[in-house]
């Protein structure tokens, strides 16, 4: 591969790899990227466009002119935020510059932009595939750099021969994209390594706009029967949720659903909240904002939820939760126990959540409650009825049957909905009927939604406390990241009956696990390692904070101290075990060791100060001294064996002048004997190159000597 | 992720001091001095550069050593310098003054990979080199009367010590005459023919400057007083230097020229005028007053 076309190549793979992290912003739309993409692609033959557009420069200074007038409408009017008309103005300038790249100082404002839409796409994504976008920038970064400053440097030391000299076909060598690929790894660990170890100063709350997601009308203060029916068929990940290392199988975990928001009223066609006003919850140092208070003898459980910009401001979390821990803006809490932001988040969210583990409520399954026994409270808002068919309310009390023990009346009506209904994501045409009439008693099938309405509604009119809860199911267990992946397919409602006893007590009639477990299959491995690859990616690289480095810093000596622990008691076994070995070893062999020392020392000395002993010296340093000019005596010896003459007297020279009978072995001998003469008398050093070559030279001589 | 961003430029920065270094890693530099130099007239310097490294080669190389004369600073680059190759440079560099001087220093540096830092190594730097006075051709007024007679034809075989041929030795010749290396060289005996000792003798005699002289002036007499010795030695001539410091016997051939040349080289001006030595006998004179522009000869 030639060095001009290496370089181009990689100047617009730049490029790309820069559109491709804007793709990633959703700044610029996919179809104006790709037409852009092929714009910029298109002056790849500019040198060819050339001849065929006679006033080229003044074409692209009318197009400059419009674009200008058109950048100032960008940003007035057109532009969805400055930033993306500075992107659309970034975008021009790139084009621009491929088209008109005349000098060094053009191709250095092409790299210059691509890391400016590099910077400017970092700060509107998180999406994992920056990681791919920014390791390929650093691949060809380093790649483009190196290969520009060559072709700079080249071309301003030797402008007549720099052509020539870096499309010659050795240059870009094998060793050089070996040498270039340790510098790309190099260069990947040390900004892998810089990045961990950077102080972090402080979190930046950039004003960027919240994503609108399809979940941001299921998660409102009034949410419309069948809005699920959408979200339940898209698999896009809504949060991944791990456990504390305290609990050991989390997968094995009963019960266990993401708490959303809770709704209380419901007329007919759509669930609201009546109690709108949302209070801050308490804030603590470090972060902590604890919501409720905990319930005696019931276990905790901590976890870690990463909520992904979907466009809600709600936080889920577990049943009851008691305590919330991250670098959050305010949080409030809604009338219903339901938590939130203040603005739905334009990034990863990341909390802390400890909970407490729901239990089934035994003790009070028999407790008879009459209806002045609820507060009034929980009378006047849960017990509120829209208006129902005489049928659904017959039902009602047939389900009831009399009985004054709320949960007991629950179970009947979760068993009643998921023994005789039916789930079903496709809801069909509306039938103009009342929804609960008509999902009870003509369709008899629906999604979670219809079950859980259904249930609170007859609840009430049993003249049980109910209401409709929104939230996921408990995702898909990664056993690769060990954590819960939750999809916008795992959104579901259930319900919440009141007793005075035990508080809100969960009840689920939607039978949507036999459905699901036909509908939707488990992810395949792979796609679960790529998964555990995301959430490492918003977990240490996106959220990284001076939190995780100080707890890094502390695990780090904490392990240091263990490993300096572990090392000085093996060493101290170990040097007990060797003081005792070597008392055992005096014992019995001191004296002999001793005469061999001695020994041995006097051999030494009589080595250094008589006269054998100096000749062995001297015959050790001729011996070194030769053997940088070995391949002269290899000659020598090659020679003799075929009969030439090896008198001490004879000089290289005459040696040479004997050979000149033999033309090939005068030749390979007269360059053996120059390199000779170079290096044992021209002071010269033995280069492997030399040694390679006379090598090779030997082998001549030998087969010709033959 | 601008703290990624940013980490990536400082892994640049530290990636890009790394591969400098590598790249002048195990450069060895060999310089080539010329056997004279003389001052004002340029000298050709040669610089060996080789890339000791077994695999990787080094990139971007510059070489430069600035000129003392001030004049702009000879430069090379060499774009890629293979493992275990060896390249060459050669270049001028001119001093303005004679004596002793140091070289500027050949500085090897490189700005590979990415342009952002300048990696030098130590410049290199060799012994002190001794620059002899200009020597140019003599003006055809500029030559002394003791050099224009015509006694070069007493140029002729004879007893003396000077060369005059180099022959076959043919039997009967003395062997303490054979010219040994020239026998080593051919194979052949060679004899070594003597000149004949009548040969043109002159003395040349510098005269200490007198207070106030001008140091250029001074300069310029001594450059006149080298350029009149080498026309001397090239024409056959035994020069003898007689200065203040001393006596330089008479004799001819190059290698008396350079011990001419460096007397002259290490002149140094004294405060006031010393007295001179002159030895006995008659020959030619050509007397120098340095500083006083007025070369005089007196004969004998």
């Amino acid at each position: 591969m030639s060095f001009p076309f290496l370089f181009k190549l990689t100047l617009y793979g730049l490029t790309l790899d820069a559109l491709v992290a804007l793709y990633l912003t959703d700044i610029v739309t996919g179809p104006a990227l790709v037409a852009v993409g092929a714009t910029m692609l298109a002056s790849w033959w500019v040198d060819r466009l050339h001849p065929f557009i006679p006033n080229f420069r003044k074409l692209w200074n009318l197009i400059t002119i419009a674009f200008l007038v058109y950048a100032v409408l960008d940003l007035a009017l057109l532009a969805e935020s400055f930033m993306a008309a500075v992107t659309h103005l970034l975008l021009f300038l790139l084009t621009y510059k491929l088209y008109n790249a005349r000098h060094h100082r053009d191709l250095l404002d092409i790299f210059l932009l691509t890391f400016l839409m590099l910077v400017s796409s970092c700060l509107f994504t998180t999406s994992f595939g920056f990681l791919l976008v920014f390791c390929l920038y650093i691949v060809l970064g380093v790649w483009g750099f190196m290969l520009f400053h060559l072709r700079r440097e080249a071309d301003l030391a030797m402008p007549e021969q720099s052509r020539a000299a870096l499309a010659a076909p050795g240059f870009i060598t094998s060793s050089l994209l070996y040498s270039s690929l340790g510098v790309v790894l190099t260069a990947l660990i040390l900004t892998l390594s810089i990045f961990f170890l950077m102080p972090r100063l402080g979190r930046t709350f950039l004003s960027l706009q919240g994503q609108v997601g399809s979940l941001s009308t299921g998660f409102t203060d009034r949410v419309e029967l069948g809005i699920y029916g959408a979200i339940q068929k898209d698999p896009t990940i809504v949060m991944r949720v791990s456990f504390a290392d305290e609990v050991r199988a989390p997968e094995r975990l009963p019960h266990i659903r993401w708490r959303g928001v809770a709704f209380d009223q419901f007329d007919g066609r759509a669930w609201t909240l009546s109690e709108r006003a949302r209070s801050p919850i308490r804030r603590v140092r470090d972060g902590h904002a604890f919501q409720a208070s905990s319930i005696v003898g019931v276990p905790f459980l901590s976890y870690e939820v990463v909520l992904e910009p979907t466009g809600t401001a709600t936080l889920f979390g577990l049943h009851h939760v008691t305590a919330i821990l991250g670098r959050l803006p305010e949080v409030t809490a809604d009338g219903a126990d339901g938590l939130a932001l203040p603005a739905p988040p334009a990034g990863p969210v990341r909390y802390l959540a400890t909970s407490q583990q729901e239990r089934a409520p035994d003790a009070w399954r028999r407790q008879t409650v009459r209806a002045a026994d609820y507060p009034q409270k929980i009378r006047d808002t849960y017990l509120q009825l829209p208006a129902i068919t005489p049928r659904v309310q017959a039902l009602a009390l047939t389900l009831a049957a009399g009985s004054a023990r709320p949960l007991e009346i629950a179970r009947s009506v979760e068993s009643y909905l998921s023994d005789n209904l039916r789930y079903d994501l496709d809801l069909g045409t509306d039938s103009g009927l009342d929804p609960i009439d008509d999902f009870l008693f003509e369709r008899k099938s629906g999604n979670c939604e219809y079950f859980a309405a259904a249930m609170a509604i007859l609840l009430r009119a049993a003249g049980v406390p109910a209401r409709v809860v929104n939230g996921f199911q408990r995702g898909e267990w990664n056993d690769v990241g060990r954590f819960f992946a939750v999809r916008q397919r795992d959104a579901h409602s259930w319900v919440e009956v009141f007793t005075p006893g035990a508080g809100w007590v969960t009840f689920d009639p939607s039978p949507r696990a036999a459905f699901e477990a036909q509908a939707f299959g488990p992810s395949g491995r792979l796609a679960q390692h790529l998964d555990a690859l995301r959430m490492r990616w918003h977990r240490y690289v996106v959220d990284y904070n001076v939190g995780d480095q100080a707890l890094v810093a502390t695990k780090l000596r904490t392990q240091s101290a263990l490993l300096r622990g572990r090392l000085t008691i093996a060493w101290t076994s170990w040097s007990f075990a060797a003081r005792r070995s070597l008392r055992t070893f005096w014992r019995n062999y001191g004296s002999a060791a001793l005469l061999l020392a001695g020994l041995l020392g006097t051999l030494w000395v009589l080595g250094r100060r008589t006269k054998t002993g100096q000749m062995m010296a001297s015959w050790l340093l001729r011996t070194r001294d030769r053997r940088t000019v070995s391949f002269y005596d290899r000659m020598l010896v090659i020679l003799a064996r075929r009969g030439w003459s090896l008198s001490p007297a004879v000089t290289p020279r005459e040696l040479l002048a004997s050979l000149l009978g033999r033309p090939q072995m005068h030749q390979t001998a007269a360059e053996l004997i120059a390199l000779y003469e170079r290096v044992r008398f021209g002071g010269e050093m033995l280069t492997s190159a030399d040694g390679a070559r006379a090598n090779l030279l030997l082998r001549e001589l030998e087969r010709a000597a033959k | 992720l601008l703290y990624l961003i940013l980490a990536m430029m400082l892994s640049f920065m530290a990636v890009s001091g790394m591969l400098s270094e590598q790249a002048l890693r195990r450069i060895g530099l060999q310089r080539e001095r010329p056997a004279r130099l003389f001052a004002t007239v340029p000298g050709t310097f040669g610089v060996r550069l080789t890339n000791g490294k077994r695999r990787l080669s080094s990139y971007a190389l510059h070489l430069a050593e600035p000129d003392l004369a001030g004049g702009p600073t000879p430069r090379c680059f060499f774009l890629k310098v293979g493992p275990q190759e060896r390249r060459t440079w050669r270049y001028s560099l001119t001093f303005p003054r004679r004596g002793w001087q140091r070289l500027p220093g050949l500085r090897l540096s490189t700005r590979f990979p990415f342009g952002l830092f300048t990696k030098s190594s130590r410049p290199l730097q060799t012994d002190p080199v001794l620059v002899y006075p200009a020597v140019r051709p003599l003006g055809a007024g500029e030559i002394p009367p003791a050099l224009e007679r015509n006694w070069r034809e007493r140029h002729r075989r004879g007893r003396g010590a000077g060369l005059y041929n180099l022959r076959p030795y043919r039997p009967g010749d003395d062997p303490r005459l054979l010219h040994w290396k020239t026998t080593a060289r051919t194979g052949e005996l060679v004899l070594r023919e003597r000149e004949e000792e009548e040969r043109a003798r002159i003395r040349l005699i510098l005269e200490d400057p007198l207070p106030g002289a001008a140091a250029e002036a001074v300069e310029a007499d001594l450059a006149y007083a080298a350029s009149v010795a080498a026309h001397a030695i090239r024409i056959g001539a035994l020069v003898e230097l007689v200065t203040a410091d001393g006596i330089l016997e008479a004799g001819a051939g190059e290698e008396h020229l350079e011990r001419i040349l460096e007397r002259l080289a290490v002149y140094a001006t004294p405060a006031t005028p010393r007295s001179l030595h002159l030895p006995a006998g008659s020959t030619r004179e050509v007397r120098v007053r340095l500083g006083a522009q007025n070369r005089g000869e007196a004969g004998a």
